[in-house]
């Protein structure tokens, strides 16, 4: 009974929850006039619609377009929808920008932060205590809260509108850098020794020692990482101020408001359930490691 | 103070039977101990007892009334935990408090800050706070009431652990393994603590440990428990001289009891290696057995006296004792306890020979249980012996 | 995701042979990049903030405490201040209650845990831009999905049922939903006065399930056995159990979650951007969006700095704040 109550009051919250999830899903799926009406239930009715835009770019001129030509543009809503998606913007430009600045953001990060957090962890010189106060002492700024001065800094040097704008302020992640750091605490001194009397150098020992240690960790922050780069819209929105070239997807989307003409919402909702779609179906895929991933700041 | 009895409990864990009917008449005032290796079910018949687990069946009683759908908080047995179960945020003299404010102060007057301005609650506060001066002062930790438990060495954590357990004056103090956290000097120290404290309180404690010497040195009656059974409940004394089981036989006693192979002839003669045991015949007869001898009763003698010959494989000195690790040429490994000054005559690789002390020898059964002497060759002693290997016999 | 310091942990005093210059090498890109990347920029904040700069123009003045003068004076920077505040001491609370609601739920549920949690954590790992456009969409005060439905339900059971008429002390005319059937429902992000609570709905609903899985990994700390001595200490009801064992036990968890929220919270950008540009009548005018509008697209630099000094302040004071409770209040030892 008590049992049954919880069940209740969880579905209701999931409901709300999930709310927003079917919105999109449906929308993406419907005719602007079963957008506008709110009908057609989830998937719409499917028939097939005139694309005004398609008729438009073949026919400039405003006349009465041929047969031939509304019927080369009449589609099904989703995949008008879907197709807009991808031909109103260059949305595939958008995708690859952002994978190429994600990933370029995880991999200097670990390039920047692995070598430091061993020598913090594991290794003895004068400064060290400095050099991790500083860690910690950096630990307590959110890069968020100083995005003007980098701007400025940024378009002093002429960077602003390159993929350099976009991932510069995140190559240093101090809280990987702790992170790590913890991790390789808990790894034995006598591995390091053990490896040093086998001849490796110190650079050596970092990455094909140290590394190999670290996946499960590491994996975390790359979850991380990757989820917050990849939705992350307000560093993006201040560094690239003009050049769509260099927009990563939330930017696209965003492009889609604002001209806002009801027509729009459709492809809108597409791109949204694309951008959105990545990271969800990896979430479903490996729940597990991925509240692990985004918690992981949570963890003592 | 109360007495329990356990009626025939039966739990599983899902498809794992974890104890199968168990009984135990605990007297009132009683110190017993449940004792038995890891996974015995012991810390669960505990549980079932204090209703923190619900058994599948069977019954619990407190002073003969059964309380078997009573909650835990219900029950009025305190309990004291591996990990003492302290609350952390709170001082030890809350810690301490906690179950009288739960028993004598109500929702209201327990609410936190407001609590003390409902009516009443001045009351109660003064009753609480004098009785948990009271415990604190018998315990020897008055000086530690405005500590956290975080700050508390292990012995001053078991101590407030007692006191919290106390201070309600509970029918029956439940103990599960309150010992096995702490360094083996100090265990020995809070063990004589212990026993001291119920002598005082005159109450019931049921004990829970794996240490069959810490259920030697304290307990009134020991209960060795195996594989979710009850093997034997008896004093520490007859539990280590007159084990009903080759289990309990083995359980109890450091070293371990050695057991040897041997036979019976149709006359109830007794031999083990074709050496006979003189002085003692087995009620049953014509068949393999095994002879059970604890270490104090094996002795080296030298290879020209009669006995098992053997081979000292290695010795170890204690001191006032020495322990020979022989292995015998019918191939079994024994462990022989004798005085120190033994070690002037033998030391390992020696060959020698082993003499068993007939009159201390326990006889078991191929099944394990143990089997009686025969009444024309009885002993004084050992009619006592066989009676009662007879009666635990009967009960199984 | 704001990151966390952790406790500090001593490194362990090993003697070995110093290797010096090789962790000179290893440190060098990281403090650099500290520096360059964390601390110039403060202190390049702190410095224009007292100036009238702005980007392509040569020329600077010093205008001492202006920027900030304005800031407290000027009444649509106080509601900036205003609004940043209330939208934190909304989403704060709510979300961790709720977070803190979902995982007592579900911890001790026997199935479906796995797949309460999943949903809960959905919103977190959806970008919350492209999740505050279907909240646009679906609050769109027409042809949204909410008001449709809430539309559809007026003169059904569903009115009945939320004007609350059924209970005796309510006059079901006078209610919100009553009065929303008779007259509209409300334009939510285009009314002033729901602007900023739908906002702050819109932060909730993608925040608690990060606070619940947090408060989910708290509770499966909680040793079992102080359950048990809270049951053996007399303790029956739910209520008691909660404050006697479970909420003390919380504390470090609390202190954290209430801390990080509050820093997101404060950080609170992407929906105001794309759904309200701060209006209507400043009414969710939040800081990052007012640093956003008044130095990158006004092109007041200086001034915009001010906000981000401004900024960094609450932030730091948020986290010592933790420190402090952290240091004094909750390790219990």
């Amino acid at each position: 009974m008590a049992e049954a109550l919880k069940h209740a009051v969880l579905i209701v919250g999931a409901l709300i929850v999930i709310l927003p999830f079917y919105a999109m899903v449906s929308y993406s799926l419907k005719s602007p006039h079963e957008i506008d009406t709110n009908t057609g239930g989830f998937f719409g009715d499917q028939k097939p619609m005139v694309d005004e835009w398609c008729v438009k770019v073949y026919n400039p001129s405003g006349q009465v377009a041929s047969q031939e030509l509304i019927k080369s543009c009449t589609k099904l809503p989703v995949v008008f929808n879907y197709t807009s998606a991808f031909s109103k913007a260059p949305l595939v430009r958008y995708l690859l920008n952002g994978v190429f600045v994600t990933l370029s953001i995880f991999l200097i990060q670990v390039l920047v932060a692995l070598p430091c957090a061993y020598a913090l962890a594991k290794l003895r010189f004068w400064g060290r205590d400095a050099v991790f106060m500083l860690v910690l002492f950096c630990l307590l700024i959110p890069v968020h809260a100083i995005a003007l001065p980098l701007y400025i800094m940024l378009s002093y040097v002429g960077l602003i509108n390159s993929y350099a704008a976009l991932i510069i302020p995140w190559t240093i992640s101090v809280f990987g850098i702790f992170l790590m750091r913890q991790f390789f605490m808990t790894i034995p001194d006598d591995l390091i020794d053990a490896a040093r009397i086998d001849g490796l150098s110190e650079f050596s020992i970092v990455w094909k020692v140290m590394l190999p240690c670290a996946i499960p960790a590491l994996l975390a922050f790359a979850i991380f990482s990757v989820v917050a780069h990849w939705n992350d819209y307000f560093w993006p929105r201040i560094a690239i101020t003009s050049d769509r070239n260099y927009f990563t997807p939330p930017l696209g989307l965003r492009m889609f408001k604002g001209d806002s003409d009801g027509d729009v919402y459709g492809p809108m909702m597409a791109t949204a359930t694309i951008i959105v779609t990545p990271l969800i179906v990896a979430f479903l895929l490996a729940q597990r490691k991925f509240i692990e991933g985004i918690t992981l700041s949570g963890m003592k | 103070m109360a007495s329990v009895t356990v009626r025939d409990i039966e739990k599983s864990f899902g498809s794992v039977k974890v104890l199968n009917g168990v009984s135990i008449d605990i007297k009132d005032g009683e110190f017993i101990v449940l004792v038995g290796p890891s996974g015995c079910g012991k810390s669960t018949l505990l549980r079932i007892i204090s209703g923190l687990e619900q058994q599948n069946s069977g019954n619990i009683q407190i002073n003969h009334k059964i309380v078997d759908d009573l909650h835990a908080s219900r029950r009025d047995l305190a309990m004291v935990f591996q990990s003492y179960a302290l609350y952390p945020h709170l001082s030890v003299e809350k810690n301490i408090s906690v179950p009288l404010r739960m028993r004598r102060l109500n929702f209201f007057q327990r609410f936190p800050f407001l609590g003390s301005f409902i009516p009443g609650a001045k009351k109660g506060l003064a009753s609480i706070q004098k009785d948990v001066d009271e415990v604190t002062e018998t315990l020897g930790i008055k000086h530690l009431l405005d500590r956290k438990p975080g700050q508390l060495s292990g012995g001053q954590r078991q101590r407030v652990a007692v006191g919290r357990a106390m201070v309600r004056h509970p029918q029956a103090f439940l103990m599960d393994e309150p010992l096995s956290n702490l360094d083996a000097e100090l265990r020995v120290h809070m063990r004589a603590e212990i026993a001291q404290l119920h002598r005082r309180l005159k109450s019931t404690f049921i004990y829970v440990t794996h240490d069959q010497a810490e259920a030697m040195t304290m307990a009134d009656r020991v209960a060795v428990m195996m594989d979710g059974n009850l093997l034997q409940v008896d004093t520490p004394s007859n539990v280590y001289s007159d084990p009903s089981d080759i289990r309990v036989a083995e359980f109890i006693g450091s070293p371990k009891i050695n057991i040897l192979p041997g036979e019976v002839d149709g006359r109830g003669n007794i031999s083990v290696g074709r050496k006979k045991l003189i002085g003692i015949t087995s009620a049953i007869t014509k068949t393999k057995i095994k002879v059970g001898v604890r270490p104090e009763a094996l002795s080296l003698v030298d290879a020209k006296s009669t006995g098992l010959p053997c081979s000292i494989v290695h010795h170890e000195n204690l001191g006032s004792e020495a322990y020979f690790h022989a292995d015998l040429d019918l191939g079994v490994s024994v462990i022989c306890r004798m005085e120190a000054s033994s070690l002037d005559n033998f030391t390992t690789g020696q060959k020698a020979k082993i003499a068993i002390d007939p009159k201390n020898s326990l006889l078991f059964g191929e099944d394990g249980q143990r089997i009686a002497l025969q009444a024309s060759t009885r002993s004084k002693s050992g009619m006592a012996k066989a009676k009662v290997a007879k009666r635990t016999r009967k009960k199984k | 995701m704001t990151e966390q310091p952790v406790k500090f942990v001593a490194s362990p005093s090993v003697k070995r042979e110093p290797i010096n210059w090789i962790s000179y090498l290893f440190c060098v890109p990281a403090v650099i990049l500290m520096f360059v990347i964390l601390l110039v920029p403060i202190v390049v904040a702190g410095y224009l903030s007292f100036t009238d700069y702005s980007l392509g123009n040569e020329a600077l003045n010093w205008v001492g405490w202006d920027n900030y003068e304005t800031i407290y004076k000027r009444s649509s920077y106080q509601k900036m201040v205003w609004a940043t505040i209330a939208y934190v001491l909304i989403v704060v609370p709510v979300s961790i209650g709720l977070g803190l609601g979902a995982a007592l739920l579900i911890h001790d549920l026997g199935r479906f845990k796995d797949f309460y949690k999943a949903i809960y954590f959905l919103p977190v790992m959806a970008a919350l831009l492209a999740m505050a456009l279907v909240w646009d969409l679906a609050l769109h005060p027409t042809v949204g999905i909410v008001n449709q439905s809430l539309t559809a339900g007026c003169g059904t059971w569903v009115e009945r049922f939320f004007s609350f008429g059924w209970l005796p002390w309510v006059d079901a005319s006078e209610s919100w939903y009553a009065n929303g059937c008779a007259d509209e429902f409300p334009l939510w992000l285009g009314d002033r006065d729901y602007a900023l609570p739908t906002i702050c709905f819109i932060g909730i609903w993608q925040a608690f399930g990060f606070n619940m899985v947090l408060y989910l990994a708290g509770l499966t700390g909680v040793p079992r056995e102080l359950y048990q001595a809270a049951a053996i200490d007399g303790v029956t009801s739910s209520w008691d159990r909660f404050t006697l064992v479970t909420w003390p036990m919380l504390g470090p968890t609390t202190v954290f979650v209430v801390t990080i929220t509050a820093i997101n919270s404060f950080k609170v950008f992407d929906t105001v951007e794309a759904l309200t540009w701060g209006g209507p009548a400043k009414s969710t005018y939040v800081m990052m969006y007012a640093i956003f509008e008044k130095a990158v697209k006004e092109n007041l630099v200086g001034f915009g700095s001010a906000i981000t000094i401004v900024f960094l302040a609450f932030v730091l004071i948020i986290t010592f704040t933790q420190r402090y409770v952290v240091e004094k209040r909750v390790h219990y030892s």
